[in-house]
């Protein structure tokens, strides 16, 4: 979302933004040191410093997880297969 | 802020295999489940032989079948859903009557009703990646009943399985189908699946094939994970803008 707010401003290229966004959301999913080869890894990395982020400090961005909310949609889905329901 | 949980949907729910106890005793078919071919593995003769290029061919297609000597018992893990589904409790019986029939093709008979030693009962929902990715990541950090406790497998985290205290016993377990089948999205369908477990004789086809009995199966599971309502904090961003931007993913 910020990305595609910093290309709209100008502060980005299209490239740059496609780029950046992709490695974010590998970097979020913890597949991005798979994903590329570690020179391209390491130019990604680079590019994201150069672009304005830093990796985060222990503790310095972090997210309350309910889990109640995650299972809740399954719990439905059980419920609902007691209904005898095979695919949903 | 994530709106934890919105992307989770829903797309089958039933047994994903079965393992049922066929009595063999006083069977005529324990001449030939002696000389059938298979190969001897801890849980009995595993029942099926090496085709060409050195594939292993089960004797049942895709259920594996371990034929114990000691004892004159059969042990089929059934799976009575078409390749990549699940089947709905209610329609158990035609899976299990198609499993007996496909036996008797081969000559395999026994008189006395099979009982089941193994259910899993599944849900698979498909999500965001980043959601998949974060129900593996609490579900492994949670803190389980009955002195469970969870370990995971794949770099990055791929399953995560409920274990019981002091053994390797699996309860149950959460990995990622597109991972597993190489298809799709990686963290893009999580299934979350439970492993019961029953004694010989103690749990008849009839009582698996009640949806309620399945359904409770699974709740026995997870809903107790679900109703601690833990709250984790866990470092969700790996990068922080440095200044004039918020991170609102």
């Amino acid at each position: 979302m910020e990305t595609a707010e910093r290309v709209h401003a100008g502060e980005l290229t299209y490239a740059q933004g496609e780029r950046l966004s992709m490695f974010l959301d590998l970097e979020r999913l913890g597949l991005a040191q798979r994903y590329y080869p570690r020179s391209v890894y390491t130019a990604r990395k680079r590019e994201a410093r150069k672009l304005g982020y830093a990796m985060s400090d222990e503790g310095a961005e972090s997210l309350t997880v309910k889990l109640a909310e995650l299972l809740r949609p399954y719990l439905e889905a059980v419920r609902a297969g007691g209904a005898a329901v095979c695919r949903l | 802020m994530v709106n934890a949980g919105a992307s989770f949907v829903p797309v089958a729910y039933g047994i994903d295999d079965l393992t049922l106890g066929f009595d063999m005793q006083g069977s005529g078919s324990i001449q030939r489940l002696n000389e059938l071919p298979g190969s001897q593995t801890r849980r009995g003769k595993m029942l099926g032989e090496v085709v060409s290029w050195g594939r292993w061919s089960h004797l049942l297609g895709r259920s594996v079948a371990f034929w114990k000597s000691d004892t004159n018992r059969l042990y089929v893990q059934a799976k009575v859903a078409p390749e990549g589904e699940l089947c709905s409790p209610v329609r158990l019986g035609e899976g299990i009557a198609e499993l007996k029939r496909r036996m008797a093709l081969v000559g395999l008979v026994s008189y006395v009703e099979p009982w089941v030693t193994r259910l899993d009962v599944a849900v698979d929902a498909q999500c965001h990646p980043a959601d998949g990715k974060l129900l593996l990541d609490a579900l492994e950090a949670t803190r389980l009943p009955n002195g469970w406790r969870t370990t995971s497998s794949g770099v990055p985290r791929s399953t995560v399985y409920f274990r019981a205290r002091g053994t390797e016993k699996v309860y149950a377990r959460a990995y990622c189908r597109n991972l597993k089948t190489k298809t799709g999205e990686p963290y893009g369908r999580i299934r979350l699946e439970v492993e019961e477990r029953f004694e010989p004789h103690a749990c008849p086809v009839e009582r698996v094939s009640d949806p309620e009995f399945s359904a409770e199966v699974w709740r026995g599971r997870y809903a107790s994970v679900s109703s601690t309502s833990l709250g984790l904090r866990r470092r969700f961003n790996p990068w922080r803008p440095l200044s004039g931007f918020t991170l609102v993913s």
